[in-house]
């Protein structure tokens, strides 16, 4: 196992090598780079221009450029921002805090809400119950996030129920601990809202289907012809079989914490990491793109290789060797 | 080797050997349909098993026979409670089970035990050979501790023909024919008095197909176990059983000794199915007429009028699509629902 798990964090590295040289190929490939808005202004000289593309490296040869940063990545050392002209570093760590706490609270509760009405509504099969669940879960997967999230931000103009627009309100580092947590959490429920709504939809009708494949099995039919108690045969027999797609799932999605949220916090203006890749896309911030893309590799393999490893922990079938 | 597993049942087998574990009487079981999305209308049943009745003796094979979708599984499923009945009687060793609540079912559970088809989906992938061995004895109390309940899930794996150490293997660590055995030792472990076999052989292959059924045989003989036999496979039931139903849409057609059944057919549908499967004897397999169905069997939920049969059936007389037939003895050991049983007496 620890030899399996070895073997897949070495792979883990010709795996980000590639991923980061098709990135950097495409924002190559794409037209214009970050200083065409100064040379399309005509406040801005020509000297100054050439004093830029030189401070950024954007005079050299793409190929050099590429191997420039690479070279400083393995340094740990991911460049400036062209846009913000700090450390990408410290950029991307000031944000991850505002990503991860929205991510990780609408991520725990999609799961919850998500396993518990997929049990209840295989369990009540065919019911007005699972009727209800069923048609709000398609919602969920139907409704655009972009466009529930609007439909939430006209609710909160209209009744004023929920402060919006960023994460903190300006006067936040004036408050008291519980008045500052309790901004932080009124603002948090709308862009939380959003995501859950899109996220436990699926994981619902994962779980749904998963228990009743398995619910049909003679193994919990002979559970049954035993006599034991429809608690026992569910949570014993059908439930622990019923789980596996879901740990599977369970590690995909952890990679979608840190940039799964793009769309919900460009519009909620909430400071995560999505929006800061986002915005840096548009500006061609490459190096900022580039580190949130690493981010992303590492986070998308790590997450699958915890998948893995639970699933063997709860599943006997599967060994790696 | 096998007194300690089933002692009472071994004791008993010449003394009793005539006496009724099951009776069925009227059995129904009717699915509903329902229309509608928020306002459900009953529109219709599914007449999955519509009256059927039958006796099984201790010690006996008792074979249903049919096609896909005749009922005979969910009589067998009825018969264990696993879905509960519409109508009628279930006696399991002289008590109506039909009613009975899920605790007071329990002591039956132990006494019925099933063999389902596939065993790849009858053994819960996560359990260990040991545990889906030892839970049904440590559920219905027949052990006193895990020890005691590990000592005899070693006995009944050699009894199964398997060795003490697969006890920690997970059951894809075996070949089907092996998960079989496992099965067959897991029906055995709470000391049933009947066993149901729903096609317990028709998906292994047939080399160990022949040993799986010379288990079953070992044990009728050795444990003095009633089954409930439900199959395909016409050989197979002529070789194994005793009796036999032949159920067309729910109901059944024809009944009795197998030899008699099986050598003297009256009902039409009978002699479809038997002349439908092979005789291994190119000689007779060349003389012998054939009696071959046209048609499709009918929906279940829109059944013929009269005999259900009359639509296939190459004998259909005026009577037929008016009347469905009684059941009528033949011979002693031998009854049959058709209108030519009539003609013949004439």
């Amino acid at each position: 196992m620890l030899k399996y798990i070895a073997r897949r964090l070495v792979i883990l590295i010709p795996e980000l090598w590639i991923i980061t040289v098709i990135v950097f190929t495409l924002l190559q490939l794409s037209p214009g780079d970050f200083l065409d808005q100064y040379r399309l202004d005509p406040s801005v000289s020509k000297e100054t221009l050439k004093a830029m593309e030189r401070e950024y490296g954007l005079d050299k040869p793409a190929v050099v450029q590429y191997f420039y940063w690479l070279g400083k990545v393995v340094r740990f050392d991911f460049g400036q921002s062209f846009y913000y002209r700090r450390p990408v570093a410290s950029l991307i760590y000031e944000r991850l805090l505002g990503t991860l706490v929205l991510s990780l609270y609408s991520f725990v509760l999609s799961w919850i809400i998500g396993v518990v009405l997929g049990v209840v509504s295989a369990l009540k099969k065919y019911t007005l119950t699972d009727k209800i669940l069923t048609v709000v879960a398609f919602s969920g997967l139907a409704v655009p996030g972009f466009f529930l999230a609007l439909l939430l931000l006209y609710m909160a103009a209209k009744t004023g129920w929920f402060p919006i627009g960023g994460m903190y309100s300006p006067e936040n580092t004036k408050m008291d601990v519980w008045n500052a947590f309790k901004d932080i959490f009124l603002r948090l429920q709308l862009p939380a809202f959003t995501l859950t709504f899109g996220g436990f939809a699926g994981l619902m009708r994962y779980m749904r289907g998963s228990l009743l494949d398995v619910l049909n099995e003679d193994y919990v039919e002979f559970a049954r012809a035993k006599g034991m108690p429809e608690r026992v045969v569910i949570y014993k027999h059908a439930l622990r079989n019923a789980i596996n797609p879901l740990v599977t799932m369970f590690g995909y999605s952890l990679a979608g914490l840190l940039s799964g949220a793009v769309i919900t916090e460009t519009i909620f203006s909430w400071p995560g990491l999505g929006r800061l890749t986002y915005q840096a896309l548009l500006q061609k911030d490459y190096y900022v793109v580039m580190a949130s893309t690493v981010i992303g590799t590492i986070l998308l393999v790590l997450g699958n290789l915890v998948g893995d490893i639970l699933l063997a922990a709860v599943d006997p079938r599967i060994r790696y060797e | 080797m096998s007194d300690k597993i089933n002692g009472t049942a071994t004791t008993k087998e010449t003394s009793v050997q005539s006496d009724v574990v099951i009776r069925v009487k009227n059995l129904k079981k009717y699915f509903p349909i329902y229309k509608g999305f928020l306002i459900k209308k009953h529109v219709g049943d599914v007449k999955a098993v519509d009256d059927v009745s039958f006796e099984v003796r201790r010690g006996e094979t008792f074979a249903l026979v049919g096609e896909s979708g005749c009922g005979k599984t969910t009589t067998a499923r009825t018969m264990l409670r696993l879905i509960d009945p519409t109508d009628g009687v279930i006696e399991i060793l002289g008590t109506d089970i039909s009613r009975l609540s899920r605790e007071e079912l329990l002591p039956f559970r132990r006494k019925m035990q099933i063999v389902f088809q596939n065993p790849i989906g009858s053994l819960n992938p996560r359990m260990t050979v040991g545990q889906i061995l030892t839970e049904p004895m440590l559920f219905h109390k027949i052990v006193k501790d895990q020890q005691e309940a590990n000592e005899r899930a070693i006995e009944l794996l050699r009894m199964v023909g398997m060795k003490p150490y697969h006890m920690d293997r997970y059951p894809h660590q075996f070949s089907g024919g092996q998960k079989q055995r496992i099965a067959i030792a897991r029906a055995l472990s709470v000391n049933p008095e009947i066993l149901y076999l729903d096609e317990p052989t028709s998906a292994l292959d047939v080399s160990v197909q022949a040993q799986i059924v010379n288990l079953f045989l070992k044990f009728q003989e050795e444990l003095g176990l009633t089954y409930i036999f439900i199959s395909h496979n016409l050989a197979l039931v002529r070789f194994i059983s005793h009796h036999v139903a032949i159920m067309y849409l729910g109901r059944i057609v024809e009944m009795g000794e197998v030899n008699e059944v099986f050598d003297n057919p009256i009902h039409p549908y009978t002699k479809a199915l038997l002349s439908a499967s092979p005789i291994p004897d190119p000689a007779i397999e060349k003389k012998r007429s054939r009696l071959i169905l046209t048609g499709n069997v009918p929906s279940p939920i829109a059944r013929p009028s009269g005999c259900f049969f009359h639509p296939r059936c190459p004998f259909k007389m005026d009577i037929c699509d008016k009347e469905y037939p009684q059941m009528k003895s033949v011979s002693p050991n031998h009854q049959v629902a058709c209108h030519l049983v009539d003609k013949r007496e004439v």
